[in-house]
């Protein structure tokens, strides 16, 4: 519309109301005589009309804001969004803008300044925090190396400079060598623009009081974040480093729940560059380089000598804050010096009273809630912070180790060495102790007196053994009589500590009866794989191995027994290649020895067959695995009596080496068949049964029959967790599968959140297995990008950095590391990063050699992942006979019902082939249509991808209008309430369907 | 703010049309905009997703009892005030896309801004919404005011009727014009 002057928009405002004021079916007429004698001007309140129509009412505009039906064309500004109602869309409108603008202000001026300068090897991107001692710039390798995000921290060295060089150069050895989970690296350092700079390990994470505000409200997991910092601090000091300025903003907390400690040792580095004028006050010299008071120890405050002990203040210090939700001096002054008054002459406040009167209080702006129990702050928490934070040095606990130490005794219900001396307290606690319906004491309860009453029923049973069964139960009756505080440094001993003592003390207090020895550590041995500590069980197991073999000799029963045990101890520790031969011999053993007609060998080699084949079935030796798994079935209904039990129990087994195959459907039937035996598991079986309940829902989600998934999963969750505990493998397990449940199905925020508990959870055992946690942040990065809860930078950062992760976990040569680096190199290239995907496969690859992995199935999902990166160049020459090879395989393997792989494989075929093939990839995407599951819904990505690829098949492989809109509805049915946010760079169904 | 002269003073000369008025004013009030919103901001805590824009009048509606505006000077000053937070964000935008282009000139637009690392960026076309506004300023008077004080300064359509000393139908009546009129201008297709 062209612009008018203000006479003539008076014109045109005059009729613009009177037509408004007209109803709706004379307006027509009215226009028409309008026309009639002024053309232009009805042609303008026409076309403005048309606007004022279409526009919904004002006041339900600004509620509902109908964006996403709105046509929008290139160039349309967002203002102009909001003018027409987008209220909802705040980060985009006008609302958004702004915010964004008010906070990118106060960096503006600064943030050009190093960008894109090189430092070393690191190119200098964007400015990302100023700081008492100099700017934080996020910087990525310039040679495109792995792991390359960094941190570079430019150091204001406004001191002595030459002393500053020298006393770096020392330090950055030192600081060099801190290796630690819970420490933020020191990658490189050196001197750019004057200024020193150094170049960190870039933490993705949440400031430690955020996280403990919104993801660590307990005070369960507050105290468990205390300990992360407090590891990270004795290995610091272990490495002869001292924090110096430790502080809640020097700690991240990463998504994964891993706690980061920013700033080793700087703090020191610039105070002692500073440090050469005798006349300088301390005082000023912390205030100069702007380090914060608030949780500086007192002789750091007087410049008095610092050391291990201002650390362990600091670390008072800042769990009173997590703990309490405010620091611990808030005077009514403001101020510097009535801070330092308080720091240097009165006690903190008892921590339980602060998180008390925590609303009371004056609000500073770093108060957090106070966490959600507050309740259980007792005494002993107000002594353990209250002797770190001792004013005098001397009187703090003298370790950070010590700390950590009392923290542990106090979540585990145990005396603090704090409060040792009371005797009442001491007793309170042990009743605590007991009362508690913790299902490992009860457990190893069970397994000593066991212990100890088979020994008595043997010796009972064969008058030969009667001395060594006396023995054995006399070792017991000790053990359990040690069990007195005066005779264990004044603590209670827990029956763990009982057993971890039998652990190390049977060898040398039999060592000159080995028949003893070897019945005793295959009793522990077999009690440790019980409660899932294998690693404990190994040594004693293999004892007992050799021991039975040379008083035994190879052949006999004792051996195959004690052969058994280490074969499940070392199939328990994923070490397949040895526990092979040994599950061999024992099954030679049983089956051809001289065990041959020993009482119960026909029972021990079903048990061997049992573990053998599930050992073979993760090794990917199927064939041999279904074999011995068919010998077992054999057995069984040679046996006769009752083995329904036995039976479902192995068919579970053999349904989950179908699952390692891909053989979801036959997985499915089987443990539905038995699923009623599973509900009803005879006495002492319940856990296992509970195992099966899973696997059963486990191949009914990857099959697509969801009906009744959720429900099961929810109902096991809650067993587990009676059964097991919050933080067991099961629960793990369960909370997995229900994550996986919700990513199929669609529902991207379940997923999420989910598997976000599932890491959280993880996060708070102490020496997870990395592998498995690393899995656990593959999935969720993988939710998130699929999702489009992130955006495609932050997920390929991030797949990087995992891949770096995954590298450096002790197995990293191993199928599941492999497994997990293809993945991520998937990830990669539906983030956009090709060449980072490429190089990702080349590192599973070299993994997979490294680790001389059985078979090829873990090269044909490289294989698979670069087929995709193959097909997107058009190298199709490469891509086609890999994809069909797999959809050949999977249709081999594939029997009725739904399986998401073959469907994604087909797709992918389809896709590669729609330009130079297009009947063959017609006839993929009609197999792929005809794989889809019924039940799901039409707005499942599934749907919606196949959607997408049929419209690239239709249109001959080039884009169109048609696959345009295709690929609009497959990211509106991902990002679901995210419509703006697009992560996908490109549709993968291999990618989809893993 | 000035001592020598009251902000109520600076509005009225400025609104006549004096311009050195007008630049003391851009001087005093573009700072201590940011600051008052700023400082409202991050009194929300950072939460993504609130109401800025009303948010930052709250703010505002305390400056003005303070400084005792009223009528026809009240309004002006938070017409004034919308239209500095438009221009805070239209640099920002700007600094941005030059950032990025080195100074280039075309508009990342919906269909690419993903395709860029600063995703949230949207199309923005605000110079133009900018230009748009200032001819309805110049055409219509009160138009103008309503909808830099509904839109862009988060009064809603009581407060802007109050400021404005009309009915609240009239201001109804105007927002939708007035956004017919801004749309037809800016040439985005009608819903």
């Amino acid at each position: 519309m062209e612009p008018f002057d203000a006479a003539h928009w008076k014109k045109v405002n005059d009729a613009l109301d009177e037509a408004l004021e007209i109803d709706e079916n004379q307006r027509e007429n009215w226009l028409a005589d309008l026309g009639s004698r002024d053309a232009k001007l009805a042609a303008e309140v026409v076309a403005l009309l048309k606007r004022v129509q279409s526009a919904p009412d004002n006041a339900t505009l600004l509620q509902t804001a109908p964006l996403a039906t709105a046509v929008v064309k290139p160039g349309l500004t967002t203002a102009v969004t909001q003018l027409y109602g987008a209220k909802a869309i705040t980060e985009r409108g006008f609302d958004g803008l702004l915010q964004r603008a008010l906070r990118a202000e106060r960096s503006t001026h600064k943030s050009a300044r190093y960008r894109g300068e090189v430092c070393g090897a690191w190119r200098i991107e964007e400015i990302i925090g100023t700081g008492g001692m100099g700017e934080v710039w996020l910087a990525h390798r310039a040679d495109g190396m792995f792991e390359s995000r960094a941190a570079v921290k430019f150091l204001r060295a406004d001191g002595d400079t030459s002393r500053f060089e020298a006393r770096f150069g020392q330090e950055r050895a030192l600081l060099a060598r801190l290796n630690h989970p819970g420490v933020a690296r020191l990658l490189d350092a050196g001197r750019q623009f004057g200024a020193p700079f150094l170049v960190l390990e870039y933490v993705d994470g949440t400031p430690l009081l955020d996280y403990a505000n919104t993801v660590a409200t307990t005070l369960e997991s507050r105290l468990a974040l205390i300990r992360q910092i407090a590891d990270a601090i004795i290995y610091a000091h272990t490495q002869l480093v001292v924090h110096r300025d430790l502080k809640p903003s020097n700690v991240l907390v990463t998504a994964g729940g891993q706690v980061k400690l920013l700033d080793f040792g700087v703090a020191g580095l610039l105070a002692d560059a500073e440090n050469d004028e005798a006349h300088e006050s301390a005082v000023t010299r912390t205030a100069g380089r702007g380090l914060t008071l608030e949780y500086a120890a007192p002789e750091q405050i007087t410049g008095d000598a610092t050391g291990v002990a201002s650390d362990v203040y600091s670390l008072g210090a800042l769990s009173f804050h997590l703990i309490t939700g405010r620091r611990a001096f808030l005077p009514e002054r403001s101020g510097r010096a009535a801070l330092e008054y308080a720091i240097l002459h009165t006690d903190a406040p008892r921590a339980s009273e602060a998180a008390r009167l925590h609303q009371h209080h004056v609000s500073a702006k770093d108060n957090i809630a106070p966490p959600t129990d507050a309740h259980r702050i007792n005494a002993d928490v107000d002594a353990i912070v209250s002797r770190a934070m001792r004013r005098n040095p001397a009187d703090r606990y003298a370790t950070a180790g010590e700390f950590a130490a009392d923290l542990r005794r106090f979540a585990e219900h145990r005396p603090i060495a704090t409060r040792r001396h009371d005797r009442a307290y001491q007793t309170r606690l042990w009743f605590q102790r007991n009362r508690l319906p913790a299902a490992l004491g009860t457990t190893l309860a069970l397994a000593l007196v066991v212990g100890l009453g088979v020994s008595l029923f043997q010796a009972d049973r064969a008058r030969s053994e009667a001395a060594r069964a006396t023995k054995t139960a006399d070792y017991f009756v000790e053990l359990l009589g040690g069990a007195d505080p005066d005779l264990n440094g004044g603590e209670w001993p827990t029956a763990l500590m009982l057993l971890e003592r039998a652990q190390t003390s049977v060898g040398q207090r039999f060592s000159d009866d080995p028949a003893t020895e070897a019945r005793l550590s295959s009793l522990v041995a077999n009690t440790f794989r019980s409660l899932s500590r294998d690693t404990e069980a190994l040594p004693l197991a293999e004892r007992a191995a050799a021991l039975t073999a040379s008083l035994y000799g190879k052949r006999s029963m004792e051996h195959g027994k004690a052969q058994l045990t280490l074969g499940t101890v070392l199939y328990w520790l994923e070490r397949e290649n040895e526990a092979l031969p040994t599950l061999e011999s024992a099954i030679q053993t049983f089956r051809d020895g001289a065990a041959l007609d020993a009482p119960g060998a026909a029972t021990e080699l079903q048990r061997t067959q049992l573990v053998y084949a599930n050992t073979l079935a993760r090794l990917q030796r199927f064939d041999e695995s279904t074999r011995v798994f068919d010998d077992h079935f054999r057995a069984l209904n040679a046996q006769g009596g009752d083995t329904v039990w036995e039976r479902a129990a192995a068919e579970a087994d053999f349904a989950r080496a179908l699952m390692a195959q891909g053989r979801w459907a036959d997985a499915y039937a089987l443990l539905l068949k038995n699923e009623a035996v599973y509900d009803s598991p005879p006495k002492g079986r319940e856990k296992l049964a509970l195992h099966n309940r899973l696997s059963l829902v486990s191949a009914q989600s990857v099959v697509g029959r969801y009906e009744g998934a959720e429900a099961r999963l929810k109902a096991l969750l809650v067993a587990w967790k009676r059964l097991a505990g919050d933080r067991s493998s099961q629960v793990f397990d369960v909370l997995n599968d229900l994550g996986y449940l919700y990513y199929r199905v669609g529902q991207g925020d379940e997923a999420e959140r989910t598997y976000e508990e599932l890491s959280r959870l993880q996060a708070l055992v102490p020496d997870f297995e990395p592998l498995r946690r690393a899995s656990t942040q593959v999935d969720l990065l993988e939710i998130r990008l699929l999702f489009a809860r992130i955006d495609r930078k932050s997920a390929a950062a991030n797949a990087l950095q995992l891949i770096e992760t995954v590298r450096q976990t002790p197995r990293a040569e191993s199928d599941r590391a492999v497994w997990l680096v293809t993945r991520l190199g998937m990830i990669l290239d539906a983030s956009g990063e090709p060449d980072q995907a490429a190089r990702s496969y080349d590192v599973a690859q070299s993994l997979g050699q490294a680790a001389a992995l059985a078979d090829g199935h873990w090269m044909r999902r490289i294989e698979r992942g670069r087929a995709s990166l193959w097909r997107q160049t058009d190298e199709l020459d490469k891509a086609v006979p890999v994809l069909q090879s797999t959809v050949d395989r999977l249709t081999k393997t594939r029997t009725t019902g739904y399986s998401q792989r073959w469907v994604g494989a087909n797709l992918e075929l389809a896709l590669a082939l729609s330009r130079s093939a297009p009947t063959q990839a017609k006839s993929a995407l009609s197999a792929a249509r005809a794989g889809l599951a019924e039940a799901l819904p039409a707005t499942h990505y599934a749907r919606v991808l196949t959607a997408y690829v049929a419209a690239v098949v239709e249109a001959g492989g080039v884009t169109s209008p048609e696959t345009e809109a295709a690929f609009e509805a497959l990211h509106r049915a991902l990002a679901g309430s995210n419509p703006q946010q697009r992560t996908i760079s490109a549709p993968l169904p291999g990618f989809f369907f893993l | 703010m000035n001592n020598n002269e009251s902000t109520t003073e600076l509005i009225v000369r400025a609104a006549a049309g004096n311009t050195d008025a007008m630049s003391t004013l851009y001087a005093t009030l573009y700072p201590e905009i940011k600051r008052v919103a700023r400082s409202r901001l991050a009194q929300a805590g950072g939460v993504t997703g609130l109401n800025a824009t009303a948010l930052v009048h709250e703010g505002f509606m305390r400056m003005a009892e303070r400084e005792g505006l009223l009528g026809d000077t009240r309004v002006q000053f938070f017409a004034y005030i919308g239209k500095v937070l438009r221009s805070i964000v239209i640099d920002f935008i700007r600094s941005r896309d030059a950032e990025k282009r080195g100074g280039g000139a075309t508009l990342l637009t919906l269909s690419h801004a993903d395709a860029t690392a600063d995703a949230w960026l949207p199309a923005v076309d605000v110079a133009a919404l900018d230009e748009a506004l200032e001819r309805l300023k110049a055409i219509d008077l009160g138009m103008y005011q309503t909808a830099e004080l509904h839109f862009f300064c988060g009064m809603t359509i009581e407060e802007t009727a109050e400021a404005r000393a009309v009915s609240a139908r009239t201001v109804n009546r105007e927002i939708t014009k007035a956004r017919a009129l801004l749309g037809a201008w800016l040439e985005i297709a009608p819903s």
